[in-house]
């Protein structure tokens, strides 16, 4: 059976339509079990002490147009393909050091080629200093990736260059230090900085992932948190699974994380700290509360809260933990989303007759329809760039994850399934991870990540099933 | 009762106001001058600018600055453009790319390969901009690109005679 099929009578409590995203946990509240919830420990992050090199200095250009713009070559069109960059192994100072150095490079290649927006191109470590960029040109590659490790027992020490084979210019060069056991972070700056040097947006690969990790039969799943480096690394169970977690949120500014959780049968928002591993209620405020969403300076959070008539919009100041309604509307408002900049929510409502996506002042009020597709619309997520609202889309049984601009325009259809839910923003606003319910006769639930533009959508391997995933912030 | 007489009018010639930082000899001309220096130091940038159509020496033939785009027939244009599209690639997922644009000047060698890229001075201020820089290098990239940097069947034989220079007007 379909599974909004399956949610559908559940939501007679609510009077209203199926919800997807936030609501979607009141529909199995009546497999919430009793549990003590058991939080795990986060090490602290060791520091990784960025120096940069002097970059070659570049000769500079002394042209000038010498053509009024009329007359000039017309070059348009692009294609869009990947950009072929070459990662051989880092040299080592031999030993632990020489595996350590192609164990970094295998790291950036694998988070470069995952991206889509490059293409490795093998090819082997120079001896000298300078590359042999002939040599490079003639491999196809454009970029190239030069880097030597030190091994000094305890602490490694990573220095890297990035060089534009094609101009023959090093555009890019930076030492980073660590712990040893840290060495994959290290793998993953870099790769961010090549990131950023070539497309001019910042990475996302030294980030992580937090979802929820299912197990078990299907009428009684374990839901706990989990979380994993964006690579599927490191990937660590936050919670004991006695009480269902579900849609957990990373704050913009701390190492914490805001979810649901059914502790003591009470269907509320927790706050998780990553780096002591203790949860707490966010506090009693009477209904029920879900769907929580951080603001973006991390001082306040905005979440749902059941009432008599349906559910509203509750904004609560992490500080005073004092909660302050912004709609009431009498019908069902959930999954609020911040703007990057604050000023505005997203969130979704039946308050027009039909689920659908709406925009309001960050105080509420002014709310604004802004989906008027076929279909209903759930779980928005604002793009912390501010172009794109990403969301779920219920339409003819089927189930899809798209963006549209703020103002409503640009729909777009992404990735379109059996079931796919919860819309994540990688920190740059590149990427989008979701999940996707697969049918058959080996049902599983998979975290997907998809380019904003719909190409190069993979699937995330994660060592359980996995469902609502919620993209950090860039580590410090 | 007398009516006291109306205040003089500001003396057109002293100065009433106390100067602030004032020259030590204030009757020097040299020191007035260069207080008024001073105080007339830049704080924008110069105006002036070169004019791209200035033209080149009266009747002497060539070009101004060797840079040839305009004496290529539009076919010509057209196939360099062709040739450089090949190697050229695009970035849809960045934010604005749309808007963006600009100029690049190729320097070409006496065999027809393209052996410099340089982004026009008036763009070049825009490289600061990350996106900008990101998109702007690979149209550079297209140029210098060994695959698409001969244009040796495009350009004519006088003009293959001397390094020249082709303008491109770069665009997403």
């Amino acid at each position: 059976m379909h599974p909004y099929e399956t949610l559908r009578p559940l939501i007679r409590p609510l009077n209203r339509r199926a919800l997807v995203g936030g609501t979607t946990a009141l529909l199995v509240a009546g497999s919430a079990r009793a549990q003590s919830v058991l939080g795990g420990t986060q090490p602290a992050p060791v520091p990784l002490a960025p120096a940069p090199f002097q970059a070659v200095p570049q000769a500079a250009p002394s042209v000038a147009p010498g053509t009024a713009s009329g007359s000039a070559i017309e070059l348009n069109n692009a294609h869009n393909s990947p950009i072929p960059v070459s990662i051989p192994p880092f040299l080592g100072s031999g030993g632990s050091g020489d595996q350590l150095g192609r164990e970094i490079a295998d790291v950036v290649t694998a988070d470069l080629q995952n991206c889509g927006l490059f293409r490795p191109v093998l090819g082997q470590p120079d001896a000298g200093e300078v590359p042999n960029f002939a040599t490079w040109k003639g491999l196809g590659t454009q970029a190239l990736v030069s880097g030597r490790v030190t091994d000094s027992g305890g602490s490694v020490r990573v220095e890297f260059r990035l060089w534009d084979v094609l101009t023959g210019q090093q555009i890019q060069g930076t030492a980073f230090s660590t712990t040893g056991a840290n060495w994959r972070r290290i793998a993953h700056k870099i790769a961010d900085v090549v990131y950023e040097r070539l497309l001019g947006d910042k990475g996302y690969f030294d980030t992580r992932i937090v979802y929820v990790a299912a197990t078990g039969p299907k009428d009684r799943r374990t839901k706990r948190l989990a979380i994993m480096d964006q690579d599927g690394e490191n990937n660590r169970i936050l919670t004991d699974g006695s009480y269902l977690a579900l849609t957990p949120r990373f704050s913009p500014t701390r190492d914490q994380i805001a979810f649901m959780s059914y502790a003591n049968n009470k269907p509320r928002v927790y706050l998780f700290d990553l780096a002591t591993g203790r949860q707490s209620s966010l506090g009693d405020f009477g209904g029920i509360t879900l769907s929580p969403r951080f603001s973006p300076d991390g001082g306040s959070l905005a979440m749902a809260q059941t009432t008599d008539s349906g559910a509203d919009i509750y904004v609560v100041d992490l500080g005073s933990r004092q909660s302050r309604r912004i709609t009431d509307s009498g019908a069902i408002d959930v999954s609020p989303c911040y703007s990057p900049d604050g000023t505005q929510i997203v969130f979704n409502s039946d308050r027009g007759g039909d689920q659908q996506l709406y925009i309001m002042g960050a105080n509420g009020g002014g709310a604004k329809r802004i989906s008027f597709g076929n279909g209903r619309y759930a779980t928005p997520v604002w793009s912390p760039r501010g172009d794109l609202i990403a969301f779920t889309r219920i339409s003819g049984g089927n189930f899809s994850i798209g963006v549209m601009h703020p103002d409503g325009s640009g729909e777009r259809i992404l990735s379109e399934s059996y079931y796919v839910e919860g819309p994540t923003f990688a920190p740059n606003g590149r990427v989008i991870m979701f999940y996707r319910d697969q049918a058959g006769r080996n049902p599983a639930s998979r975290l997907v990540s998809i380019d904003i533009n719909g190409f190069n959508e993979r699937v995330r391997t994660t060592p359980t099933d996995a469902t609502d995933p919620a993209w950090s912030p860039l580590l410090a | 009762m007398p009516v006291p007489p109306p205040p003089a009018p500001p003396s057109q010639t002293s100065q009433p106001n106390a100067t602030k930082n004032p020259a030590p000899d204030t009757t020097s001309l040299q020191n007035t001058l260069e207080k008024l220096r001073a105080l007339a130091k830049q704080t924008q940038p110069p105006t002036a600018r070169a004019n791209p159509t200035q033209g080149g020496a009266p009747k002497l033939g060539g070009s101004p600055n060797g840079d040839i785009t305009a004496q290529l027939s539009r076919g010509q244009r057209g196939a360099v453009g062709d040739k450089l599209r090949d190697c050229y690639t695009g970035d849809q997922g960045a934010l604005n790319v749309d808007k963006m644009s600009g100029f690049m000047q190729l320097t070409v060698d006496t065999t027809g390969v393209i052996r410099d890229a340089q982004i026009s001075e008036t763009d070049r201020v825009r490289m600061g901009d990350p996106r900008y820089r990101a998109f702007a290098e690979r149209a550079v990239r297209a140029a210098m690109s060994p695959q698409c940097s001969n244009l040796s069947q495009i350009l004519s034989k006088a003009e293959l005679n001397t390094v020249v220079k082709l303008t491109v007007h770069f665009t997403p």
